[in-house]
């Protein structure tokens, strides 16, 4: 068979001449071309405004209790109630993202450094001789223990002995998600090191570091981007769940997993707003996040998608 | 060959557009054209003109997002075009039946070849399973597999890519249909084994007397085995005619320049083979020598065993010679060149280079020498980085020489002028360049440096026939301009012919001759050498086959033959070359052949019985 140049059936074939379209205008064109990705993009992009403006944009000091409306249930004055403190749930679910955001996008940050540079070595020197063999045998049995615990056990575990507080949340985060970017940069970089673009780096008399990093790395480094996509999702399910059992953010701070918690007893006498506004966020946001993840994956790969 | 002239299949005006978000493109435009009963078309045509679109079209198989369009494919007095699903599984295989290419991903891993003929056979007959089974033997028997009882058990990975080829002309052939179309039938076999197929196929078709259709790039097959030739160019037929008065004086402006071209890469004519002068004097420090180099390969799962990859070479390469290393898959040729590279480590011998032992040097130490010995894969696409910029491929290995930007922004774009590409073309990513375009961007990377030696791995084969002729006179051009020695590997000696000075024949990982490159023409001494130059198919059908031919296919380097390695398959072979290996000697300045029998082949060539 010819090879045949794949041809998206839905974006028509990419330009072939003239310079490489860049990659952000291709992943926007390919995320606008389905309704998921729309959605997804949609709500990443409002929970990302929101997180920017929300000083701007509460009516009221999330902290500031109001003594007299104890779970008042949503009105014009308060959008989505109060809750049993008296405390404003419309401007603590605002407030929130300023909370849970920042620690989901920091965590994710350290844990894809980590992971790809763990994974590049694990892979490029994987089933060698010498001490880079060494190196990746060492990174990949570390990874093994790592990913036997379930992940929201093992950020527990962390938190409790270093300690709550976001920013111990979000090293808990950066080091239960670090394997997962660690094993797929590993399994891409397996596949591509045999190619002879590799060979011919070698040839080109760079050091190992350097062909594993400068000239394979460059290769396999957007399915961590879109991996990462998924990852913030989980990583502000992981923020909101620690705080939900106790173990991570305290009262008073604004965080989606513990006004959850709090709002919850509520429910069963009816006062259903304290707790499900959050709920609804903290849904959406990862909806969000998980379908652009979605999307951007399809669009890495040309051939899996229909 | 039989001589009817009743049309079988006729198609008529078959245009298959395919139908993406980005616009229609139209890979098949009106095509008409007759298949004869027992006589062979040839259809030929460059990579991306449609010849693969319009083989799926004569059997209504287009695969989505691409429709026929229009036209008509009538066999039997019926329109293939406008029969349903369930009728055309009535034709396919029965009436029209196709031999694919890549035959070890067309056949199903999991099942035995024995069942899958079976079910072949079941699928439009009525019969009992031993009945089917016996018919499954006699059909291996026919392609010519040995032992067929046994084989029919084997699962498609323990077939040689030849046999799974035969397996599949057996399944093609099970219903004697009417018609035949081979999509590609030899691409990926080696020379021998060509021969072995293309003759195998020949004869089975003229005895059942279907129509064929033989899709390929290849001039040679479609001179030495076709009655008519159709050539295909974006979409189009542009001609189609008698073999015969095609290669006299063919019609279209698109056909005299294709068969200009592929004339001039096969016969090696517009480049005569450079004179040997500098290397005629072994007196002269080589710049690499090779001596007893051997390399074992461990095999998984099996401790014991080893793949015999090398087993014991020695070469001189002088500074400024092209020496070519021919043999065909297997042989070790490649093994060769990355050990030469030190891209995998020897496991016994030496390779001096510049008079340095670098069979012994570390990694690091190595590193140094690198930008003296440099390297030409055989993936043009596969060897650039993707990520990268043609420029930055370039560069690469001038990086780590220590010039400064600007100088080496000044080096790239000679070397990119060296290899006739435009500076713009520096800035485009390889998946923008076509194959030659990519393969002259590795030579480009490769000479940057201005090295002493570069190891040429097979830079022609995945090219275009008509590329090849091109880049064969970029690599000449390029060393009169700069003098580096070559190390030029391939499986095909009419590709080294026009480069290289001196010849090294390789059979499972010695060398068998050594023969300065006129004079391994003129006479080989040999049998394998001789083997691989009588089955190159040139493309005139008035050039006489000669018929040397090898029997059966390379064996397993796991465990070699003993004695010669070649002597199992040899015409020539006497009981001596079972028991121990001939040695390599001197017959004569510069000519060394490792065969007891290589006077035999001075003058009378040996001739055997068409075998199978």
């Amino acid at each position: 068979m010819d090879p045949v140049e794949p041809i998206d059936a839905t974006l028509g074939p990419a330009p072939l001449t003239g310079r490489r379209e860049s990659p952000f205008r291709y992943y926007l064109r390919f995320v606008l071309s389905r309704p998921a990705g729309i959605f997804g993009l949609v709500m990443v992009s409002a929970v990302l405004i929101i997180t920017i403006i929300a000083p701007w944009i509460i009516p009221y000091d999330p902290e500031k209790t109001f003594p007299g409306l104890i779970l008042e249930p949503p009105s014009g004055a308060h959008w989505f109630g109060t809750d049993a403190t008296g405390l404003d749930v419309f401007s603590r679910v605002i407030a929130a993202t300023r909370t849970d955001i920042p620690v989901a996008f920091a965590a994710t940050a350290a844990s894809m450094a980590i992971g790809v540079i763990l994974g590049v070595i694990a892979g490029y020197f994987g089933e060698r001789r010498g001490l880079g063999g060494a190196a990746s045998e060492i990174i990949m049995r570390i990874l093994d223990i790592f990913q036997a615990f379930p992940v929201f056990v093992l950020a527990l575990v962390l938190v409790a002995a270093a300690g709550s507080g976001a920013l111990n949340v979000g090293i808990a985060i950066a080091f239960v998600n670090a394997p997962i970017f660690a094993r797929l940069i590993r399994g891409q970089i397996l596949g591509l090191r045999r190619m002879p673009f590799v060979e011919a780096a070698r040839c080109a008399g760079g050091t190992p570091l350097r062909v594993a990093f400068h000239n394979v790395m460059p290769n396999v480094i957007s399915p961590a981007f879109v991996q990462a996509s998924v990852t913030l999702g989980f990583a502000i399910l992981l923020t909101a769940g620690l705080s939900f059992v106790g173990a991570g953010v305290a009262a008073p701070t604004p965080e989606w997993g513990l006004m959850v918690a709090s709002g919850g007893r509520h429910i069963i006498t009816g006062e259903w707003w304290p707790s499900v506004f959050p709920g609804l966020a903290l849904g959406g946001t990862i909806l969000g996040f998980a379908f652009l993840g979605e999307v951007m994956g399809q669009a890495i790969n040309p051939l899996e998608r229909r | 060959m039989s001589t009817g002239n009743g049309v079988v299949l006729s198609a008529g005006g078959v245009s298959t557009t395919f139908f993406t978000h980005g616009g229609e493109v139209t890979a098949v435009r009106d095509v008409s054209l007759d298949l004869h009963k027992g006589q062979m078309l040839g259809l030929v045509g460059e990579t991306g003109c449609g010849k693969s679109v319009l083989v799926h079209s004569l059997v209504n198989q287009v695969r989505f997002p691409g429709r026929v369009v229009d036209g008509e494919v009538l066999l039997d007095g019926e329109d293939l075009l406008t029969l349903d699903e369930r009728s055309l599984r009535r034709v396919r295989g029965r009436k029209i039946a196709i031999i694919g290419s890549n035959p070890g991903a067309s056949l199903d891993p999991l099942a035995t070849i024995g069942d899958q003929l079976g079910r072949a056979i079941t699928a439009h007959e009525k019969v009992t399973a031993p009945e089917a089974t016996a018919r499954a033997i006699e059909a291996l028997e026919s392609v010519g597999i040995p032992d067929p009882e046994r084989r029919k058990d084997a699962h498609p990975h323990e077939l040689s890519v030849g046999m799974a080829q035969r397996v599949l002309i057996a399944m093609a052939l099970l219903h004697s249909p009417d018609v035949i179309i081979a999509d590609e039938p030899t691409a990926g076999l080696d020379v021998t084994v060509q021969r072995q197929v293309l003759n195998l196929l020949r004869r089975l078709l003229a005895d059942l007397g279907s129509a064929t259709m033989v899709v390929t790039r290849d001039l040679g097959i479609v001179a030495q085995y076709c009655d008519d030739l159709a050539v295909m160019r974006d979409g189009s037929l542009v001609e189609h005619t008698p073999v015969a008065s095609f290669f006299d004086r063919p019609s279209e402006a698109y056909s005299r320049d294709l068969l200009g071209r592929v004339m001039t890469s096969a016969v090696g004519e517009s480049t005569p083979a450079p004179a040997a002068a500098p290397a005629a004097q072994p007196a002269a420090d080589p710049l690499l020598s090779v001596r007893d180099l051997v390399k074992y390969f461990p095999v998984r799962g099996a401790p014991h065993l080893k793949v015999h990859a090398v087993n014991g070479v020695s070469f001189d390469v002088a500074p400024g010679e092209a020496l070519g290393l021919v043999g065909e898959s297997g042989s070790g040729k490649t093994t060769v060149g990355r050990l030469v590279l030190r891209l995998i480590e020897p496991t016994g011998g030496t390779i001096d280079f510049a008079g340095e032992r670098t069979s012994e040097m570390s990694e690091a130490n190595m590193r140094p020498l690198r930008s003296r010995i440099q390297m030409v894969f055989q993936e043009p696409h596969a060897s650039l980085n993707p990520s990268t910029s043609v420029a930055r491929n370039i560069d690469e290995p001038l990086r780590v020489t220590g010039m400064g930007r600007r100088q080496r922004n000044e080096r790239v774009r000679e070397v990119l002028g060296m290899v006739h590409l435009s500076e713009a073309d520096g800035e485009k990513f390889p998946h923008q360049l076509s194959a030659g375009q990519a393969q002259r961007v590795g030579i480009a990377r490769a000479i940057g440096t201005e090295p002493d030696l570069v190891v040429l791995d097979e830079p022609t084969s995945q090219l275009d026939i008509a590329i090849r002729a091109e880049i064969i006179d970029l690599l000449n051009e390029i060393s009169g301009q700069l003098g580096m020695a070559y190390l030029f590997i391939s499986h095909d000696l009419t590709a080294v012919r026009s480069v290289c000075s001196r010849i090294t024949v390789m059979y499972l990982g010695k060398i068998v001759e050594v023969a300065p490159t006129a004079e391994l023409f003129a006479n080989q001494r040999h049998p394998y050498s001789k083997a691989l130059l009588s089955s190159v198919l040139y493309p005139d059908p008035a050039a006489a086959l000669p018929d040397f031919r090898l029997e059966a296919e390379i064996p397993s380097p796991i465990r070699l033959p003993e004695g010669c390695h070649l002597h199992p398959r040899c015409p020539i072979a006497i009981p001596e070359c079972g028991v121990t290996y001939p040695p390599l000697v001197e017959l004569s300045a510069q000519r060394h052949a490792a065969c007891y029998r290589s006077d035999v082949l001075v003058g009378a060539p040996a001739i055997r019985e068409e075998g199978r």
